[in-house]
């Protein structure tokens, strides 16, 4: 596990796509260390890795598929309604150049 | 006046003709001109008076027609301002109603508006939404609870017999004992969550509260079932729910936790509690004591942190000013776009809990966070299902003392977390049906128990709960 | 130091669904922007989604065809990453339980070498928005968001430019041939990422790999994987860094060129999707998908090279479906295969693309052509009567036979008809005669024409061949 720094709480902000203020970033930076306390006592729970982990709270799986017929789809100028950067038909953002973009479809 | 009383009485003064749709409505809301809770997000009174003046007649089996209700502000209404309280969704009219909403309509239902929550339901006081701190009826310096505040309060006090909620870790069980109400969270996947705004997909509920059970019992017969927008709504046939509680199909044994039991430390909740206990006893039910493991009791408040803030980052990613949201000015690239829309959007416990929720996903930290938690709550169901092999029902308080004074409370990650508090979040990492109904009054402060019974057993819990509601006399309690 | 190159190739097929991946919105290419959108085409809060069976199905055909282990119960997870051609901040994909797992394909080489690639994993995920990038600004067009896409991810079991190309070529091949996909690399219906490293032969140590993107052509491959190789060659020998980077080809310079470097790895903070409980897929549907399945290039090579067709002639014949299976067809109710081979390839073929039309429209009936071939087979016509023949079939859809007798087409094959006919030729000819017999080749060819002239076109050129020197045999006898 990655040892928390005020930088790394800025890094993790940035990613996801806010900043911080300085008091912000202190205050959860101080909140960190009750945070590791939990988690070390999570680790500390007898067999707690001999389980699978546990996303679903039951295990009920499903059967029904979606059919592949189109439903009628939105309007444009319903779907881009509450869009406050619509531009015409579509959605205008400034231009997405490079930045960040090291992304693998 | 009518929206004090219940639904089924409502329901007959309807068909008997004693009172109109449209009366309703308009006590509704000359009421809620009156709140003192702080219950509001958008209203849709026009909308309302419409379909109520387009009702004409209430058959005898249409229970819910012609009635007003609201809905918890993190459900999506066709053409009502939605916003979950956060400034991030401010001004966004939904082009689509919740699946849980049309049903209601369906059944004649009329939504008059939406109530007030914590931030994107991420929050357990009722104080945190953009609209401020909501309060409770019983004594304005108290919290109501949330994060289902607003809905809890006109329940409450009295401006509607039923209000929509969402239940992550206790948001409706939690706020209905703090305010004298029936709160029910269903079977996870017995209601369809499309259209719910998802905090935390793999225990967000649709619930609800009302004044007494049967009320509770109805609404359900309505809402559930298979929904194929939802692939995590159960295919399992729905019930006619009001029958458990009218025909008295119960289970008989009932068991607590020792842990819990004993760390009752006021007095007067022991003792309601006791009084029940010997009630449940001298009416036939076999009552027991049983050991749940105590590290596991202590275990619920960081794994639900932890798998709630890590799943709650991801399902608010979309919200990036972009598609809908109050748009961003003079932004040079899309990451100043979406950095300027979400910093602004969001308060400052949000972004805490994204940033840990963040730092639990990341690869290096993933397993020790995100995955143990994961693993702990295999273990907490574990245990919670060996003891369902053993009892039908888990009895408990639903709170342990009074709701806390706004000016005392903390919003920090809990560095000493009690176990007691955290108690309800049992239902949603085992995805049980579990009800909250009023125990006793404290110092004129209503406190409530809580049923918790085996997934899909939704009926036998409404039907304990009935029984227990004849025990305590406490129902249709309503705070003007 | 002696290099060897590592390729390993990450293929996006677009499923050829109705409706899109996670949303029944449709999924139709070529709209208006912004008009194939449902709620969680846009992440409308509170929008689900949903899984579509046909894209489980066609994935499902794929997976089959590429011999892989197919997941009984599916799983997917989330792929959190914030761009604005994502709108919900994820992707649903299948991270850890892919659909298909554990597979290979046979490539063939130009050699005639085959060489097997194993492939790691086939997963169902969503395809992005699309966006239209303008001088200061850019448009999303949410139409293709939510498309369904296969990811097809192969080992590194590849070394050149040409073993790469045939790897694309034969998954372009097989989902072509399933129709779960339209294969056009141009329209980026398929797409692929190529990883390139190189180390020294022998040496177990990876080098540092360079990815390339933006392919869009089957051709492009080959040469962009050569270049690169050279590339990265020319860095090592002359002792520098290969950086890790992502290039496209350019298809004028043609060269690869830098994209961006890849610095530190973004975090995608995977995990389960918890919008979609796991599904158990019906045995009914899975034995359903596989029995239901076009028969596979794979399968036609073998046929077709029983059948004596070289190796040239199966891959001109397998670029196009739909060519194939009427070929197969028409030798299934008995017409030569050479002969078919060469019309349907030749003048059949040419007169699809100069009208711009496909195989099933064509005018005449199977049983025709069948006829046709036959009458080649046996000689009833010669070749100058076939074309013009075929050309009245093509063009006006009658039978061979009623063109034969509307045209007075007709071969004599009677010995004793063509033989006066000779006799004829031989009379009249002395000095092209001597000449045959002085060497000259072309003087039989000339005898050869003057009997088809005699005969108004219509003797059987081999019956008059044959005759022709049996005779001047005797003539010389004489």
């Amino acid at each position: 596990m990655i040892k928390i720094t005020k930088n790394i709480i800025r890094q993790c902000a940035k990613n996801m796509m806010f900043d911080l203020t300085s008091e912000e970033v202190d205050t959860i930076f101080n909140e960190f260390d009750t945070v590791y306390a939990q988690v070390g006592f999570l680790s500390s729970i007898k067999g707690v890795d001999e389980v699978e982990p546990m996303t679903f709270p039951y295990k009920e799986h499903q059967h029904k598929l979606a059919d592949d017929i189109p439903l009628k789809p939105l309007k444009r100028a319903l779907a881009l309604k509450n869009s406050n950067t619509a531009f015409g038909n579509q959605i205008k953002l400034p231009k997405v150049i490079g930045v960040n973009s090291d992304v693998d479809e | 006046m009518w929206m004090n009383k219940s639904i089924t009485e409502i329901h007959s003064a309807l068909v008997k003709k004693k009172v109109t749709p449209i009366e309703l409505v308009e006590e509704c809301i000359s009421l809620s001109e009156k709140d003192k809770c702080n219950c509001f997000e958008a209203c849709c009174f026009d909308q309302a008076r419409k379909q109520a003046k387009e009702i004409k007649e209430i058959k005898e089996e249409e229970i819910l027609k012609g009635i007003p209700f609201f809905a918890k502000d993190n459900f999506s209404t066709l053409g009502v301002e939605t916003t979950a309280s956060s400034n991030i969704l401010n001004g966004y009219i939904p082009i689509f109603d919740a699946s849980v909403i049309t049903k209601l309509k369906n059944a004649g239902m009329i939504l008059m508006g939406k109530t007030t929550m914590d931030e994107l339901a991420m929050g357990g006081n009722g104080t945190t939404s953009h609209k401020g701190v909501s309060t409770n009826p019983y004594d304005h310096k108290r919290i109501i609870g949330g994060s289902s505040c607003g809905s809890a309060g006109v329940v409450s006090t009295g401006i509607v017999p039923f209000a929509l909620g969402s239940d992550t870790g206790d948001s409706v069980r939690k706020p209905a004992s703090h305010a004298g109400l029936v709160g029910f969270k269903p079977t996870w996947g017995r209601v369809s969550r499309y259209g719910l705004l998802s905090f935390a997909t793999s225990l967000d509920t649709v619930s609800y509260f009302t004044r007494n059970v049967l009320d509770a019992s109805y609404i359900l017969s309505y809402i559930s079932g298979y929904d194929n927008k939802d692939m995590s709504s159960s295919t399992r046939k729905k019930e006619k729910y009001q029958d458990y509680v009218l025909k008295k199909k119960t289970f008989k044994k009932i068991g607590y936790f020792k842990e819990v039991y004993n760390s009752i430390t006021n007095k007067q909740i022991k003792e309601a509690f006791d009084n029940l206990l010997s009630s449940l006893k001298g009416k036939g039910y076999i009552v027991s004591e049983y050991d749940y493991p105590k590290e596991l009791l202590y275990a619920l408040y960081p794994t639900y942190m932890i798998i709630s803030c890590a799943e709650a980052n991801s399902n608010n990613a979309c919200l990036d000013g972009i598609k809908y949201g109050p748009g961003v000015e003079n932004a040079t690239s899309w990451v100043e776009y979406m950095t300027k829309a979400r910093t602004k959007g969001f308060s400052e416990l949000i972004k805490r809990r994204f940033v840990i929720g963040s730092f639990s996903l990341l690869s290096q930290n993933q397993e020790e966070m995100f995955t143990r938690a994961q693993k702990a709550r295999r273990l907490i169901v574990n245990e919670l299902n060996k003891f369902f092999d053993e009892h039908d029902y888990l009895l408990l308080p639903a709170a342990y003392s009074l709701p806390p004074k706004i000016s005392e409370l903390d919003t920090k990650w809990s560095s000493k977390p009690d176990f007691l508090d955290n108690i309800l979040t049992l239902g949603n990492f085992g995805g049980n049906p579990s009800i909250t109904l009023p125990l006793t009054f404290i110092n004129n402060m209503p406190l409530g128990v809580n049923v918790t019974g085996r997934i899909f057993e939704d009926g036998y819990v409404f039907s304990l709960a009935s029984e227990i509601e004849k025990i305590t006399k406490l129902s249709n309690l309503v705070k003007e | 130091m002696e290099l060897e190159s590592i390729i390993g190739i990450e293929i996006h097929v677009q499923l050829k669904t109705k409706t899109k991946m996670f949303s029944r919105a449709p999924s139709t290419f070529g709209e208006e922007s912004n008009t194939q959108i449902l709620p969680v085409d846009i992440a409308l809060p509170g929008s689900l989604p949903v899984v579509n069976k046909e894209a489980v199905i066609l994935a499902i055909k794929i997976c089959s065809a590429l011999n892989m282990e197919i997941a009984h119960t599916l799983y997917f997870d989330r792929k959190n990453y914030f761009y604005p051609d994502l709108p919900k901040g994820y992707q649903i994909t299948q991270q850890f339980n892919p659909i298909g797992k554990n597979g290979k394909i046979e490539l063939n080489l130009d050699s005639g070498e085959k060489l097997i690639c194993t492939i790691d994993n086939a997963h169902l995920e969503e395809d992005t928005a699309k966006q239209l990038h303008l001088d200061n600004m850019s448009f999303i067009n949410y139409n293709r968001a939510g498309i369904p896409l296969l990811e097809i991810v192969s080992n590194p079991d590849l070394h050149s430019g040409e073993e790469a190309m045939k790897y694309v070529e034969t998954i372009r091949e097989i989902v072509t041939y399933l129709n779960a996909s339209d294969g056009k690399m141009e329209d980026g219906s398929l797409r692929c990422d190529i990883n390139i490293s190189l180390k020294e032969k022998g040496s177990k140590k990876m080098g540092t790999k360079c990815e390339i993107k933006n392919l869009n052509s089957i051709q492009n491959i080959k040469d962009a994987v050569d270049f690169e190789i050279e590339r990265q060659k020319k860095i090592i020998l002359s002792s520098n860094k290969v950086e890790s980077e992502t290039r496209r080809y350019d298809e004028k310079l043609k060269q690869t060129v830098l994209l961006r470097k890849k610095t530190s790895a973004v975090d995608y903070k995977y995990f389960r999707e918890p919008n979609i409980v796991p599904i158990d897929l019906d045995d009914e549907l899975i034995y359903d998908a596989i029995h239901t399945m076009n028969k596979l290039p794979s399968q036609y090579r073998v046929e077709l090279s029983k059948l004596g067709l070289n190796n040239y002639e199966i891959n001109e014949l397998l670029r196009e479906q739909d060519i194939t299976i009427y070929y197969d067809e028409l030798i299934k109710r008995g017409a030569d295969y050479k002969i078919l081979w060469n019309f349907l390839l030749g003048d059949i073929k040419a007169y699809l693309n100069k009208n711009e039309s496909r195989i099933d429209s064509l005018k005449f009936s199977k049983n025709s052509l069948v006829t046709f071939v036959s009458l080649v087979k046996e000689n009833k016509i010669n070749s100058k009567q076939a074309k013009e023949i075929l050309e009245e079939m093509l063009t006006s859809g009658k039978k061979p036979d009623v063109i034969i007798s509307e045209k007075g087409i007709e071969q004599i094959n009677s010995s004793s008809e063509i033989e006066k006919i000779v006799d004829v030729v031989i009379n009249e000819n002395e000095n092209a005669i001597n000449e045959y017999k002085n060497g000259k080749d072309h003087a039989f060819s000339y005898l050869v024409g003057q009997v088809m002239k005699l005969s108004k076109g219509k003797a059987n050129p081999n019956i008059a061949k044959e005759l022709l020197i049996s005779k001047i045999g005797d003539y010389f006898k004489k």
